[in-house]
């Protein structure tokens, strides 16, 4: 499909010497940083972890079967991100919007089950400042949140993009770098869950 | 040419990826849901690590397409992965031989603490019997006494900073009196250093976080001056505190742990501290230090955090 270079509307590839979009280059090296943030974040999670002088404690209210399936739902919308990709790879705009919408009501779905965690977990008593727990908690569990919020509304633009003006190969680019960032968030919570949630119960 | 990101991704290939990530999420499940007897608690950590770290290269290389995609792309990342991945096992690592240390520490220390304690008992016994209600203790530093072991011991594990040039200053602007200087509790320099304890939420300054730490700066004196005080102080050391109060016309709710770990003499030391520091002793009514045996006698009570909020609610405040 390089050939659709020579209209201009694909990003002249040729004139680079690593043959790779530079933005696409920039959101990976953005990736291997926000690891490294979330690395520091899970760090404070796990060195503090058994150390809060007063409850309550994790394995009083963390929630497995609940937080499986919002695990399975965030899993899902990443099956659902590379299905809208190939579609619009495809020129199959009607998937690709069906598939774009879906990741988002996916994302949307996993954010209500955090929101639903927050509430309940506050009516326990775990807050920001009242236990270590609770600081590192809501610090790493949160940021994965606005993560996932910001992945959300990215999407939901070019979605709406879509429909605003004419679709054009840089589109494809757009959604790739999109979809990278939405399937980092999803590895991030895989670790998140398997760090916060699983191990507290073994 | 073909572009590299076109290659390798068919629906099929996902479908595939999609169902064997589904299926491992609810192995992880399972795993931890329902009672697998023959596996011991680190087998099940194994797998559960093993399975999330399949599931997390399942979604790289093939949702992400790094599999598929140029070295470089890979560099970035793996790069970033490895460091990420080294800060977390280097600081459990770290922490977990930190609190190795001081465990050890602790045992080691236990007979050199005992003998030390009982030094310190002996002491105060003596010096009540001459002074009964000793004054100013501000400008008795011991000059004959060195500070009782444990100050070596627990000191080292505070992260306080202790002032080597302001002991000097104290020293030498005290004429060493003969006989006070032995009875004193020489609680200036403990009390520094144990307050760095206090300091991350109380801060060096005494004035708190406001909304999240009370202060103790113009707040201590109006507990101690009240009856029942000195009491209720300690209390909140050994004990900790739980539930709303009111400080300085703002109203807190965090919580406050129970700080039993410290010695009788920390506690002590630190309350004098906070109690003579910050422009707090211009507003004591009478002040005499509160001696480490004051301590020990509360100790033992078993008293919850909400009962310590009992006992603030009894004092009469000015």
């Amino acid at each position: 499909m390089n050939h659709t270079a020579a209209h201009g509307v694909a990003e002249p590839l040729e004139h680079r010497s690593t043959n790779i979009p530079d933005r696409k280059i920039l959101m990976w090296a953005f990736l291997g940083s926000d690891v490294m943030f979330f690395g520091a974040l899970i760090a404070s999670y796990v060195v503090y972890k058994g150390r809060s002088l007063t409850g309550p404690y994790p394995a009083e209210i963390l929630d497995i079967p609940l937080t499986t399936i919002s695990t399975f739902v965030l899993l899902m919308s990443s099956f659902l991100m590379v299905l809208a990709l190939h579609a619009l790879r495809e020129n199959d705009i009607p998937r690709f919007r069906l598939w774009t919408f879906g990741v988002c009501l996916f994302g949307a779905i996993f954010l209500g089950f955090q929101v639903y965690e927050f509430r309940a977990f506050f009516q326990e008593g775990l807050s920001l400042q009242g236990n270590l727990f609770g600081s590192t908690f809501f610090l790493l569990t949160g940021t994965h949140g606005v993560h996932v919020s910001i992945g959300v509304l990215w999407l939901m633009s070019l979605l709406i993009g879509s429909y605003l003006r004419p679709i054009i190969r840089k589109d494809a680019l757009n959604l790739e770098i999109a979809g990278l960032y939405w399937h980092f968030v999803d590895i991030v919570w895989i670790v998140i869950f398997t760090v916060v949630y699983l191990v507290e119960f073994v | 040419m073909k572009p590299s990101h076109e290659a390798g991704g068919s629906v099929h290939s996902y479908i595939v990826v999609a169902l064997v990530l589904a299926v491992i999420t609810y192995m992880e499940f399972a795993l931890v849901e329902y009672d697998f007897n023959f596996l011991s608690p680190q087998a099940v950590i194994f797998w559960l690590v093993l399975l999330s770290v399949i599931k997390f290269a399942l979604v790289v290389l093939f949702f992400m397409h790094l599999r598929y995609d140029s070295r470089i792309l890979s560099g970035l990342f793996g790069s970033g992965l490895v460091i990420g991945v080294g800060m977390v096992l280097a600081l459990s690592l770290i922490f977990a031989a930190f609190q190795g240390l001081s465990l050890a520490q602790e045992s080691a220390g236990g007979e050199a603490e005992a003998a030390a304690e009982e030094l310190i008992a002996e002491r105060s016994l003596l010096e009540r019997f001459l002074y009964p209600a000793p004054k100013d203790f501000g400008l008795d530093v011991s000059p004959t006494l060195p500070p009782p072991e444990i100050v070596g011991i627990k000191g080292e594990l505070n992260l306080a900073l202790t002032l080597p040039a302001e002991e000097a200053v104290g020293s030498e602007a005290a004429p060493p009196s003969e006989i006070s200087a032995v009875a004193a509790f020489d609680w200036q320099e403990l009390g520094a250093s144990t307050y760095g304890n206090c300091a991350a939420c109380h801060q060096p300054t005494g004035q708190g976080i406001p909304a999240a730490f009370p202060p103790l700066a113009q707040n201590l004196p109006l507990l101690y001056n009240a009856e029942g005080g000195r009491a209720y102080l300690i209390s909140v050391l050994l004990y900790g505190l739980q539930g709303q109060i009111d400080v300085l016309g703002q109203s807190y709710s965090s919580v406050m742990p129970a700080w039993q770990q410290l010695s009788d003499e920390q506690i002590a030391a630190v309350l004098n501290h906070s109690l003579t520091s910050w422009g707090n002793d211009d507003l004591l009514a009478d002040f005499n230090a509160i001696e480490p045996a004051e301590v020990a006698a509360l100790r033992g009570q078993d008293l919850g955090p909400q009962q310590v909020l009992e006992l603030r609610q009894q004092l009469v405040l000015e």
